[in-house]
């Protein structure tokens, strides 16, 4: 009988564990305690754990192959490589094979995303997102800039960062994230670095906004008290700052190319409903300033800059330090791309804020027939391919990629469109920013940026002699209707040759110098050796010269005007600019949007019902900073978030406009209490700022009510999620002070913000994160800066190695005599 | 004893040297735990296979599986990153339960044949 039970048993456990085999082997395979595939980066995740100690001990730091030659890797306590290696290819090399060990998921993810690879791996739920990169051939337009640059030092730097993040991937366990979702990357390409750049310059500079004016003048006509061509404030970067020398100083008046544009206006909805989702953020914005030394205690510049991207995990910057002769960087790099794009050298420091200048036009053209289209009195063949999409789990999708002198087109609901825009050709931006990692001066900077070609961007640099500088980075091409030079903020026709540019050639080479075809160099916009200046995405200068953008591509001026105030304060005072100082301007978190709102608000209170009127009562007290504690900042940021619906909502919607076409909120404070765009179209009485104002505030109190909101740090919480929806790989929920308005920035709602914190002065330097440096969840340094970024704290950055030696790279002999 | 007990098994167990035998099959099994999941069961099978009865069999199949889990621990120590997979929810539920449930079912599965 105790046989026959035993038999039983055995046979009930094996049937059990060939189902979990069967059933669940992958998972087993994945999770299992000790082999787990998951578990596997968790052996390599710190380099100041015991075992990791003990074995550097031992046996020395990890030894990798190079072939170009000797670097050592030394990593500190934030996780912060700092390379050094004896020439420019092997320190590439071990840059490569570094950012592949801390980052290589997120660099994948990248190139996935640019290249329309993302179903592959994903499923059908980015099918959508592939469908439009590869429409717009970003990795044709990433082989035309690798035209540019092979076979020059940066060609170089690139071949050999791309080789070690091939070693890497050859040689090393795959992070988790692969192991998870079951996928191997492919080997990494020199293009595949210049897509990175694509992405970013697409980010900051790519946009359908012609698309929503025109909808916009074809359904209200023209609305400059919504938009205007210029928001009412006087807090423009060069036209408020003070010293040096600005140029050009005898800029044209602005050409007026809206009037008699009626005929570019149409309903463009369905096609920037469908496309607008890919354009760059509203919002994607930044802040950085420089004093001179006249300002400051010891007599060096300070550079301030904290760019304002999707905060992301892991974060959208990799911080490293790079050393070889000739060449000492610090500072943040995307990964993928082998150079410091913000930072310092031993001798200059620089950052950038997104200028917003329009460098997308759209064109419409005839089309006699499906596969023909007019231009220039021509009838020209589109250029067509169709492509497979591969999905995982599911079949492949085609997607027809159609192609024309003004680039790519996009269609929607029988609407089409052509896209110019300027990163589509072969730019050479990555040969600038390897210039500027070798800068000695502002001489050197001043050469580099000839060359960054896009995004546009606001540089400011200061150097070790005290120099400082501002300058719009970028090419801006000139349109041309009819031989006259216009702006460009609706399509064009391009068959009746409408909005011209000259020289630019999608996925080919640019005649950069092409005869009235860009601004010259000399004229854009800058500023040689400013005293103090301040630049947070507001309108350059009322008078650049030539068209640049209108105001719904510049930002609302809060920032600006709030860092210009306090700049100007200071110096003012009898005390200096300091670094300490500059961080605390970095933290401020003091509205001046609220300023435009709050005595409105108040003025309202006679139409609120009295729950609500002593809720107002609070905004009268409230210091207008927007801090965690404060009640009164919670109630303001609701009714921020209502206003503009509240307003606009009666006239928008029923024309199928949503809040992605509704005006700055600066627009809207300038309204007067009796526009008919506080009218309710729908009632029979007439509305006015004070009906409209109450409306939004009692719609903030009852949803801070339902969500059980107290202060503002309850609803400012910034919740940053893993790409991939593993609950492990994200980060910490955390509260945090500021707003989209502030110079302490974050917009909880699309997860943006201060996606690095810089300021450089002098002999001291310092820098943060919004999360770690590593993309490995088992690392010390996955998160470990979260929580000193939300409190406004920084960690030092000297151009000094530090930590120790983890990795060194051997061999190479006969390249390092070369 | 299942029929299909070789008589020198049954010996085997019987002796002195049943005991190092299943120091022996810890060890091993948990060699191979580290370097694939078939560990676990091989491991709870060969600690199956030296048990005196089905119970203890059982019972060693669950020490063999808290062996696994606790030496995985002090790896996870040593290489300082215990924190970090201890909160890797909900992959590390899987790999508690598996470290549970595979030794101890494998003991079974071997000792109730043999």
């Amino acid at each position: 009988m105790d046989a026959l039970r035993s038999l039983a048993v055995s046979l009930v456990a094996l049937a059990l564990l060939v189902s979990a085999a069967v059933g669940g082997g992958g998972v087993l395979s994945l999770a299992a305690p000790g082999s787990g595939s998951a578990w596997t980066a968790a052996y390599d995740a710190n380099d100041r754990s015991l075992g990791a100690q003990a074995e550097r001990a031992v046996a020395g730091p990890k030894t990798v192959e190079s072939p170009y030659g000797q670097a050592t890797v030394r990593y500190d306590e934030r996780g912060v490589p700092h390379v050094e290696a004896e020439n420019e290819r092997a320190l590439y090399y071990a840059v490569g094979y570094v950012q592949a060990r801390d980052r290589l998921f997120q660099m994948d993810l990248q190139r996935r995303l640019m290249r329309g690879n993302l179903s592959a791996a994903f499923g059908e739920a980015t099918v959508a997102s592939d469908r439009f990169h590869r429409k717009m051939d970003f990795a044709g337009a990433a082989n035309a800039s690798w035209e540019q640059i092979e076979g020059t030092a940066a060609g170089d730097a690139v071949e050999a960062y791309t080789a070690g993040v091939n070693t890497y991937i050859d040689t090393q366990p795959l992070p988790t994230e692969f192991r998870a979702n079951d996928y191997e990357p492919a080997r990494w390409r020199p293009t595949d670095s210049l897509l990175v750049g694509k992405l970013i310059a697409w980010q900051l500079s790519g946009d359908f906004r012609d698309l929503r004016t025109a909808t916009l003048h074809e359904e209200f006509g023209e609305t400059p008290e919504l938009y205007p061509d210029s928001l009412d404030h006087d807090a423009a970067i060069i036209d408020r700052s003070s010293g040096g020398r600005a140029v050009p100083d005898d800029v044209r008046a602005l050409d007026d190319g809206r009037d008699g544009d009626e005929d570019r206006t149409g309903d463009f909805s369905g096609l920037y409903d469908a496309y607008s989702a890919f354009e760059r953020e509203p919002g994607v914005g930044s802040n950085s300033w420089v004093v001179s030394g006249n300002h400051t205690d010891d007599g060096a510049p300070i550079v301030a800059n904290d760019p304002h991207l999707s905060l992301t995990v892991p974060p959208v910057w990799y911080e490293m330090h790079v050393e070889t002769e000739g060449m000492n960087a610090r500072g943040v790099s995307f990964p993928g791309l082998p150079f410091v794009v913000i930072g310092q050298t031993e001798d200059v420091s620089w950052g950038f804020t997104n200028v917003g200048a329009d460098q997308t036009d759209l064109y419409t053209f005839a089309r006699p027939t499906e596969d023909t289209y007019v231009y220039d009195d021509e009838t020209l063949r589109v250029d067509r391919e169709t492509e497979t999409i591969e999905v995982a789990d599911a079949p492949d999708v085609s997607v027809e990629v159609a192609k024309t002198v003004k680039g790519p087109l996009l269609e929607r609901d029988g609407r089409e469109v052509a896209v110019s825009w300027l990163g589509l050709t072969g730019t050479r931006e990555a040969r600038a920013v390897y210039e500027l990692n070798h800068a000695e001066n502002l001489d050197d900077v001043r050469t580099a940026v000839r060359r960054f070609d896009t995004p546009t961007q606001n540089l400011v640099a200061a150097d070790r002699d005290g120099g400082t500088m501002f300058r719009l980075t970028g090419k801006y091409p000139y349109r041309y209707t009819n031989g006259e030079r216009v702006d460009a903020d609706r399509p064009f026709n391009a068959t009746e040759g409408e909005g011209e540019w000259r020289g630019w050639e999608p996925y080919g080479q640019t005649n950069w110098n092409a005869t009235g075809g860009f601004v010259s160099h000399e004229a854009v916009p800058h500023v040689e050796n400013p005293d103090v200046l301040a630049t947070a995405n507001q309108r350059t200068t009322d008078e650049p010269g030539f068209y640049l953008a209108y105001s719904e591509r510049f930002a609302d001026p809060y920032r600006g005007e709030r860092i210009y105030d306090r700049l100007e304060a200071r110096v003012a005072s009898d005390e200096p600019v300091t670094a300490a100082f500059t961080k605390e301007v970095q933290r401020d978190v003091r509205s001046l949007a609220a300023d435009g709102y709050v005595s409105d608000i108040l003025d309202a209170r006679g139409e609120m019902s009295p729950s609500v009127r002593t809720e107002a009562d609070r905004l009268a007290e409230w210091d207008r900073n927007l801090t965690r504690d404060s009640r009164g900042a919670l109630l303001y940021a609701l009714f921020r978030e209502e206003v503009r619906n509240a307003t606009l909502y009666d006239e928008f919607h029923p024309r199928g406009l949503d809040a992605s076409y509704y005006p700055h909120h600066h627009a809207i404070q300038g309204l007067p209490a009796d526009s008919d765009w506080f009218d309710d179209e729908r009632t029979a009485e007439r509305e006015t700022r004070a009906d409209v104002y109450a409306t939004a505030f009692a719609r903030a109190v009852e949803r801070a009510d339902a969500e059980g909101w107290e202060t503002y740090g309850d609803y400012n919480v910034v919740d940053l999620d893993h790409q991939f929806p593993v609950a492990f790989l994200d980060y910490p929920e955390t509260p945090t002070g500021g707003g989209p308005f502030t110079v302490s920035n974050v917009r909880v709602a699309s997860t943006a913000g201060s996606s690095w914190r810089m300021v450089v002065a002098g002999d001291e330097s310092y820098g943060v994160l919004p999360g770690g440096q590593s993309g490995n969840p088992y690392s010390p340094h996955y998160d470990d800066q979260l929580d000193a970024w939300a409190n406004g704290r920084y960690h030092p950055i000297p151009t000094n190695a530090a930590g120790p030696v983890v990795i060194r790279f051997v061999g190479g002999d006969e390249e390092a005599e070369r | 004893m299942s029929r299909l007990t070789p008589d020198a098994l049954a010996a085997f167990r019987a002796s002195d040297r049943a005991d190092p035998a299943l120091v022996v099959a810890f060890l091993l099994g948990l060699a191979a735990t580290a370097v694939h999941p078939a560990g676990l069961a091989l491991g709870g099978g060969l600690a199956g296979l030296f048990a005196p009865s089905l119970r203890r069999a059982l019972v060693l199949g669950v020490w063999f599986g808290v062996a696994v889990l606790v030496a995985w621990a002090l790896a996870l120590v040593w290489y300082g990153s215990l924190v970090a997979v201890a909160t890797a929810a909900p992959l590390v539920y899987v790999a508690v339960a598996s470290g549970l449930a595979v030794p101890p079912l494998a003991a079974l599965a071997v000792r109730g044949l043999v």
